[in-house]
């Protein structure tokens, strides 16, 4: 992983912001991981931004019926301490949280030195 | 409500036979057994359509006594006959096959019906054969008309979502996706996925296991295990010549790695660089206390997936006669929805003691698969 220039003085090793998506269950049952970090204030910005306008308390819509689909849990993490966590059924992986999954696992499939995912080789 | 004239234990005598003569008279009394079972279950919808397959009227109105001597020999003779004689034609599926055009909005367009040609897609093509199969297992082995018993329609949807790692049952239909192409190709390629799928419906329809923790690992396990005997009833394979492998095949070349799970051995279906080695404990000792995958449904099912691996390869012969029949027996029987593994071994060694007595092979099996993965103690089976 890139080393983040030296800008948070006390806890200069975590990332600024650290989104970590663990997906589990499906058919397979294989945990998942996926984690984009950002840095630099304005992907800081970005980031939390989209992350503090989803809606982390409600209750997400429950698919009592449907098994063998996933389970997303998202957490979010300002210098490795939690600020926003859910676990959502893949039901209720739609519009905002859906588009936050979207970009953690665009940025991490692209960054293929994270070490942090295992995603596809490309 | 159902007035079958032959008592419930003859029934289930006739049920079991395996000789050849008397197929179809074991295939009519499982029917009526099961016509039995659903009005015991008080399942609203019992009525009129029971009636329309009839289940009561393939069953041989008769004397009990004589017909009982008959029976107990297993050896044809009157009441076989009669049964054949009176027997309705075989239920056959309805199946019909969706395309989602790699998009998530179900069901999709309606590529195959049932009884039209072969389309040029491989993957409906696996999706309408698995489906057969599966019906096939359900009704000649334990004499189950589809996936609620009264001949529901089989409804599947393939190519859904864009590189979509998985395949579900959403309450009504089974739904493919087609693999990333990097991790797994499509999930139609190995039947005992949709033998899997199939399965949660029938699970629905009868004893309906909550999908969380212990209960939701044994609807996992309940889905393998008839995944693992569609594959098995296809191949004519006995449990000592099956691979117990679920979704042999889906993984790509680029993963080390023969399988999802490993019925036989749970922790061993892969090992690979990227995805890391295969979770699913062996025995309680190894039980994994997680909230991931509602508490860990499709890992913990490793361990009554071994459980009946044992048995039936212990038992020896064609699984689905023996182990996968007291499998069928106990989530068709009285079952509490939120069971707990201690609790279902218990049920299960008494289904096999119901309908193999209790010095079996069938039901020591059994009670020493659930001993050797630690699920129920010494003495703790009756
Ligand atoms: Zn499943």
């Amino acid at each position: 992983m890139e080393q983040p220039a030296d800008t948070s003085g006390l806890r200069d090793a975590s990332p600024q912001v650290a989104v970590t998506v663990v997906r589990t269950g499906g058919f397979a049952g294989l945990k998942r991981t996926w984690e984009a970090t950002a840095d630099d204030p304005s992907t800081v910005g970005v980031w939390l931004g989209f992350a503090d306008s989803l809606p982390w308390g409600a209750t997400p819509r429950e698919d009592p019926r449907s098994v063998d689909r996933f389970v997303y849990r998202i957490v979010i993490a300002v210098h490795s301490e939690v600020r926003h966590e859910k676990t959502l059924p893949e039901s209720a992986l739609t519009g905002g949280w859906r588009d936050l999954v979207d970009r953690v696992q665009q940025q991490a499939d692209g960054d293929a030195g994270s070490g942090q995912s295992p995603a596809p080789p490309h | 409500m159902i007035h079958s004239i032959v008592p419930p234990y003859l029934l289930e005598k006739i049920a079991q036979t395996d000789d050849g003569r008397m197929v179809r008279a074991a295939r009519s009394a499982r029917r009526a057994l099961l016509a039995r079972d659903s009005v015991l279950d008080a399942r609203a919808t019992a009525g009129a359509e029971a009636n329309r397959t009839g289940p009561d009227s393939e069953v041989p109105h008769g004397g009990s006594p004589s017909v009982a001597a008959t029976v107990k020999r297993r050896d044809g003779g009157t009441l076989a006959e009669s049964a054949a004689g009176a027997v309705a034609a075989t239920p056959t599926p309805s199946r019909t096959i969706f395309d989602a055009h790699n998009t998530e909005q179900l069901p999709g367009t309606r590529v195959r019906t049932e009884g039209s040609d072969a389309t040029s897609d491989v993957t409906v093509t696996e999706a309408y054969d698995g489906l057969g199969a599966t019906f096939e297992l359900y009704e000649r082995a334990f004499g189950r008309n589809s996936i609620d018993g009264k001949g529901l329609p089989l409804l599947a949807t393939v190519h859904y979502g864009k590189d979509y790692d998985n395949a579900y049952w959403d309450g009504q239909r089974m739904v493919f996706g087609d693999g990333d192409g990097e991790i797994f190709g499509r999930f139609t390629a190995s039947v005992s996925v949709i033998g899997h799928e199939l399965s949660h419906g029938v699970t629905q329809f009868t004893a309906g296991l909550e999908y969380q923790g212990q209960s939701g690992a044994l609807n996992e396990s309940y889905s393998d295990v008839m995944g693992a005997l569609v594959e098995q009833f296809q191949k004519k394979q006995s449990a000592g010549e099956a691979s117990w492998l679920i979704g042999e095949g889906l993984f790509t070349a680029a993963v080390q790695g023969k399988a999802l799970r490993s019925m036989i051995s749970p922790g061993t279906a892969y090992d690979d660089d990227m995805l890391g080695k295969d979770p699913q404990p062996a025995d309680m000792a190894h039980y994994v206390d997680t909230t991931d995958d509602n508490g860990g449904v499709h890992l913990n099912s490793g361990i009554p997936n071994r459980a009946f691996a044992l048995a039936a390869i212990e038992i020896g012969g064609f699984a689905w006669e023996t182990a996968g029949q007291v499998w069928y027996d106990t989530i068709t029987g009285p079952l509490a929805s939120d069971v707990d593994f201690a609790t279902f071994a218990r049920a299960k060694v008494a289904a096999a003691t119901a309908r193999f007595g209790s010095g079996s092979a069938e039901t020591k099996a059994v009670r020493a698969g659930w001993l050797k993965v630690g699920v129920l103690e010494d003495g703790a089976a009756g």
